[in-house]
């Protein structure tokens, strides 16, 4: 399974990669973080905790460069 | 030949592509412009993927099929030897067993005596010495046990079971399982990888292991007494029919 998971998420980079070359850096991150969250969702029934305890921590890495991106665009809409 | 065997391995070569495309990515980072960013990061991150997440080492299924194949064959030596004709009841832990346990009773048909307390021992007698089959401890529990080690089987409900049951196909122990209810009982639909493990001719009465360890999975889960009724083989697909047997197990808590 863990080639599999590797193989779907190796597949998205690359598709997000393609799609956002011309758009901001934010929008690449956020669709990585998404597809992300939907393959952990798909593949939930199929993996074992210690592939999802693996997995959860590459989630939680995007996660936290998501919220970065949020703050930062929160702080530039309030001028602070 | 040593250096063949080390590259043969799929976590080893993943490892060896995983760290070159994290150097790439970090290389491509020396001019950060957004485009070099996001192919950074891309490569970064399956590399990443491919070290952190592919580390299982794995052997031949022939191997792992020929390990476990010598105790099962004394198993059904025993069973032919001791003439049981009755079909694999699987019992839950209890109080009184240290583990679950297959009770292969002598009779095929009929009442079927169930002792009250059955503990970890092996041949089964009343009070009056008739013989009541023997108890043994099902073929797959060790495998069980070893895909189960954060208590992922236990307490669950009917409906929870054919969802948890999954993990056997994510492992890549079986290509398709369903636990369904149908009109005489439940049936475990179990779709094997290969249809040359299949050829087990007492599948009633001592299942595969991975079958076993799919039947011990569901009784340590609802925590109730689990017989074979009867199993239909076409292929490498086998069909269990089970009952359960739920007012012995409440007596025996």
């Amino acid at each position: 399974m863990s080639e599999k998971i590797t193989i779907l998420v190796a597949a998205w980079s690359i598709i997000i990669l393609f799609i956002t070359s011309g758009t901001e850096l934010e929008i690449f991150f956020i669709l990585i973080l998404i597809g992300f969250v939907a393959i952990k969702e798909f593949t939930d029934r199929y993996t074992s905790v210690n592939l999802k305890r693996k997995f959860n921590i590459f989630i939680f890495a995007f996660l936290i460069i998501f919220i970065v991106i949020i703050t930062e665009k929160i702080i530039n809409i309030l001028n602070i | 030949m040593k250096k063949q065997i080390f590259l043969s391995e799929s976590y080893i070569r993943a490892r060896i592509i995983g760290i070159i495309l994290v150097i790439i990515g970090v290389a491509i980072l020396v001019n950060p412009t957004d485009l070099n960013i996001k192919i950074s990061v891309t490569l970064i991150l399956i590399g990443l993927f491919m070290i952190f997440m592919i580390t299982e080492k794995s052997i031949s299924k022939k191997t792992s099929d020929a390990q476990i194949e010598g105790n099962t064959t004394i198993i059904k030596e025993m069973i032919k030897e001791l003439n049981l004709k009755g079909n694999a009841i699987f019992l839950p832990k209890s109080s009184t067993r240290s583990e679950e346990r297959v009770l292969i009773p002598p009779n095929e048909s009929g009442v079927i005596k169930i002792p009250n307390t059955i503990y970890d021992n092996v041949f089964l007698a009343d009070n009056k010495g008739n013989n009541l089959g023997i108890s043994i401890p099902p073929a797959g529990i060790k495998l069980l046990d070893e895909i189960e080690k954060d208590g992922k089987f236990k307490n669950a409900k009917f409906e929870d079971i054919d969802e948890k049951l999954q993990l056997f196909v994510g492992m890549n122990l079986l290509k398709s399982v369903s636990f369904k209810q149908h009109k005489n009982g439940w049936y475990l639909e179990i779709e094997k990888l290969d249809s040359s493990d299949s050829s087990n001719d007492l599948q009633n009465q001592y299942p595969c292991p991975v079958c076993s360890a799919v039947i011990t999975a569901i009784t340590r889960e609802l925590n109730q007494i689990i017989r074979i009724y009867k199993t239909s083989q076409n292929g490498n697909k086998i069909v269990y029919h089970l009952n359960f047997i739920k007012r012995k197990a409440k007596q025996e808590k």
